[in-house]
């Protein structure tokens, strides 16, 4: 019998060959390009949404979705404001709402692994639910007076951000669970074939509540540089962020019925969105041609998914 | 000198559908390779997985080397493949056979892949099969993935594997393998029990039989100690004849079409041996010259193409609807009782199954059902693609009976010889897409 080695996932590392593509033919053409000020721009731009891809990753290589991560970066961002506003110090309120944030995943990653319930319908009940909680904790009102956060912290590293500091660090962790770990194989052997990996010794109930746990630690870590970098808790400070999010994962090739996803075209993805973004804000492109664009672009590097029938 | 491995005493289960094991006694030996035999239904399944620890007796006992043992131990002991388990193709065979299973790999949290590799290496090398380390798991067919797992298994330390009908739908090399694979297995202390519903090449190869009826052990058996007709008595119950000689053909021949130097004709049950695929050319070759048409039936379209929760008759309907021209909102009463009539008798159903759920039907009568509905159809050439893989021989012949009077030309696929030699008017054998023979 012949035996196949295997493939080179080209679909995966199709974003990255689209940013490159891209980068080397802005880097020539479009000015500004050839200053690395833009480029730590684009990373500090990304690293809010890239964060929280990282997060979705886990879930989607379960072969679940959570629909619910804007709705809970608006509520983690109120609950960290809030207690910060009382006086509960940085620490304590980062602490606390990254605590929330894994507590809330983990109930989520219950209701989908233990209860079966499909994992659209939990996330979508979430995000309703949590929406309205945020209006409740916020009095209807962004929290405005965070007299303890340090704003616009010139923290940097090589002239990079703390976000992207924090976006790479947690993309280095991401990535080093899901190929060095046991835990990471689990992740991806749920969202295989659960019945396999269950025979197979693998908790699958369990995986899925981490997996849920860590996409809202993502968020909830989010929420936290984000307000700590604006100053003040919006209200709808994740509101557009579902589906740019959505939209990331779907350029990085990640199965959406699971089993396949990987941090590197994630991060690529991530880039590349923000980099268009970029592109487009220096050529003055105005924004419903943006989104027109981009909409072409992401058509484009889909078709990379089509399947032989 | 074998040693007592897994012992159950007086083991009782009762499943959804009632009592599946009843008072069931077992015994295996360290290294001894036990099949397991009985009709559809009889708790093979079942008391292969009490003894995995994947259900708990609701009574009885079970010792582990000569120990009481609880599921949670058995868990830890044993591991049940069965046919459908496959290994998990997005990951690697290392990562499959390593990184996954029960009891925990390693209480480390991180892979040591070369590590890992090499301890694959050695592991796939002791069973002739370390040229499937780099392979990709998709592209293993299904036997190759069982024998992987059970190499996995005892990888991470099981002493018990019990085989669910693996043998199904295998060729002869791939039961060959798994028989050598087995015999491997309890040169190194690992106790193998084979679980199947037919009297194959592979059990006869066991050092012990059990024949299991109605949810209790009937009889045990020795290597030497038993032949196909004491067998047969066991697993049914009650002395039978066994079939002898071929199947009387009804009708006289018309030449209908020619392939490959060898004549079709209607009216006539010609069977194939294929062990490699070459049947999917002939199809192939046979729609692209338009012969007629074909209707291909596979032991999966006996549940595929139906809709388990929708009554029979519901289901028969969708299908006439498809014949007089697309689905129809509303079917009128004279239609239905008129097909609930035609069909009872054609299938020899009662009125009470016809509006019962399809899942509610056993296999035989899936299968008299299948007939029907592709008969509906109006066919001129069924193939029969493997129709009885996983189906108890008491079945097998009433398929083979219902076979044999059809109308049309009928193939009848199988990679088992010894079935095709028992019906129909020759033996057509395929090897690479080409005839190689034509025996009558």
């Amino acid at each position: 019998m012949k035996i196949t080695l295997k493939r080179f996932e080209y679909r995966e590392y199709a974003p990255v060959a689209i940013l490159a593509l891209l980068l080397g033919v802005a880097y020539f053409t479009v000015a500004g390009f050839d200053r690395p000020q833009i480029y730590l721009n684009i990373l500090k731009n990304a690293s809010y949404s890239g964060m929280m891809a990282l997060g979705l990753l886990f879930v989607l290589i379960c072969g679940d979705i959570d629909l619910s991560i804007g709705a809970q970066m608006s509520f983690y961002g109120v609950l960290f404001g809030l207690i910060v506003s009382k006086g509960g110090g940085i620490p304590l309120a980062a602490a606390a709402t990254l605590a929330a944030a894994a507590a809330l995943g983990a109930a989520q990653g219950v209701l989908v692994g233990r209860y079966r319930i499909n994992s659209m319908i939990a996330t979508i009940a979430t995000s309703v639910t949590l929406s309205g909680l945020t209006y409740i904790l916020a009095g209807g009102q962004p929290i405005f007076d965070l007299p303890t956060l340090p704003v616009r912290a010139p923290v940097r590293l090589l002239g990079i951000s703390l976000p992207a500091l924090i976006w790479i660090l947690v993309a280095v962790l991401a990535a080093l669970v899901l190929r060095q770990t046991y835990w990471g194989k689990f992740f991806y052997a749920v969202g295989c074939n659960v019945t396999a990996a269950e025979r197979a010794g693998v908790p699958a109930e369990r995986t899925k509540m981490v997996a849920f746990s860590l996409c809202s630690l993502c968020c909830g870590i989010c929420a936290v540089v984000y307000i700590s970098q604006l100053g003040f808790s919006p209200l709808e400070a994740g509101q557009e962020s579902t589906n740019s999010v959505l939209t990331i994962a779907a350029l990085s090739g990640v199965s959406f019925s699971g089993g396949r996803g990987r941090v590197i075209p994630i991060l690529c993805a991530t880039l590349l969105m923000s980099a268009l973004t970029s592109v487009f804000i220096v050529l003055r492109v105005p924004t419903y041609y943006q989104n027109c664009i981009k909409g072409v672009i992401i058509f484009a590097a889909l078709i990379t998914k089509i399947e032989k029938r | 000198m074998r040693h007592e491995h897994l012992r159950a005493e007086d083991i009782i289960w009762t499943g959804e559908e009632g009592k599946r094991l009843n008072h069931m006694d077992f015994l295996a030996d360290a290294g001894e390779a036990v099949g397991l035999i009985g009709l559809t239904g009889a708790g093979k399944t079942a008391i292969a997985e009490v003894l995995c620890g994947e259900k708990a007796a609701a009574s009885g006992q079970i010792w582990l080397n000569t120990e009481r043992a609880a599921a949670e131990q058995l868990a830890g002991n044993g591991v049940l493949i069965q046919r459908g388990s496959t290994l998990l193709e997005n990951l690697s065979i290392p990562d499959n056979l390593f990184s996954l299973g029960r009891p925990a790999p390693t209480s480390s949290v991180w892979i040591q892949e070369n590590k890992q590799r090499r301890q694959c290496k050695t592991l796939l090398a002791q069973f002739g099969m370390e040229e499937y380390l780099d392979a990709s798991v998709p592209q293993l067919p299904p036997s190759v993935q069982h024998r992987l797992l059970m190499v996995g298994a005892v990888g991470r330390g099981k002493k018990f594997l019990a085989l669910d009908h693996l043998s199904d739908g295998c060729t002869l090399q791939e039961q060959t393998l798994l028989v050598n694979c087995i015999r491997q297995l309890c040169g190194q202390g690992i106790t193998v029990l084979y679980i199947t519903g037919q009297i194959d090449s592979i059990l006869q190869q066991m050092d012990r039989i059990t024949v299991m009826r109605d949810g209790r052990r009937v009889k045990e058996l020795f290597r030497g100690e038993y032949a196909k007709a004491t067998l047969y008595t066991y697993v049914y119950g009650y002395h039978m004849d066994l079939p002898v000689g071929g199947v009387e053909v009804r009708r006289a021949g018309i030449p209908a079409f020619a392939l490959d130097g060898c004549d079709f004709r209607t009216n006539e049950l010609v069977t194939i041996h294929d062990e490699d695929g070459s049947t999917e050319a002939l199809v192939a070759r046979m729609e692209a010259l338009s012969v007629g048409r074909i209707s291909v039936l596979s032991a999966d379209s006996l549940s595929d193409c139906w809709i388990p929760f929708m009554s029979v008759l519901d289901n028969i309907l969708l299908t006439v609807s498809r014949r007089i021209g697309g689905p129809t909102c509303h079917v009128r009463g004279s239609v239905r009782r008129v097909l609930l009539k035609e069909c009872a008798a054609e299938t020899g159903l009662t009125d009470e199954q016809m509006l019962a759920p399809f899942a509610r039907l056993t296999r035989i009568e899936r299968f008299r059902l299948l007939l029907y509905r592709v008969r509906l159809l109006r066919p001129d050439i069924y193939l029969f693609n493997r129709i009885t893989a996983g189906v108890d021989f008491c079945d097998r012949e009433s398929i083979t009976q219902i076979v044999s009077r059809l109308p049309g030309i009928v193939l009848y696929l199988s990679s088992d010889y010894a079935e095709l030699e028992t019906f129909g008017t020759r033996i057509l054998s395929l090897t690479e897409g080409r005839l190689q023979r034509n025996k009558q």
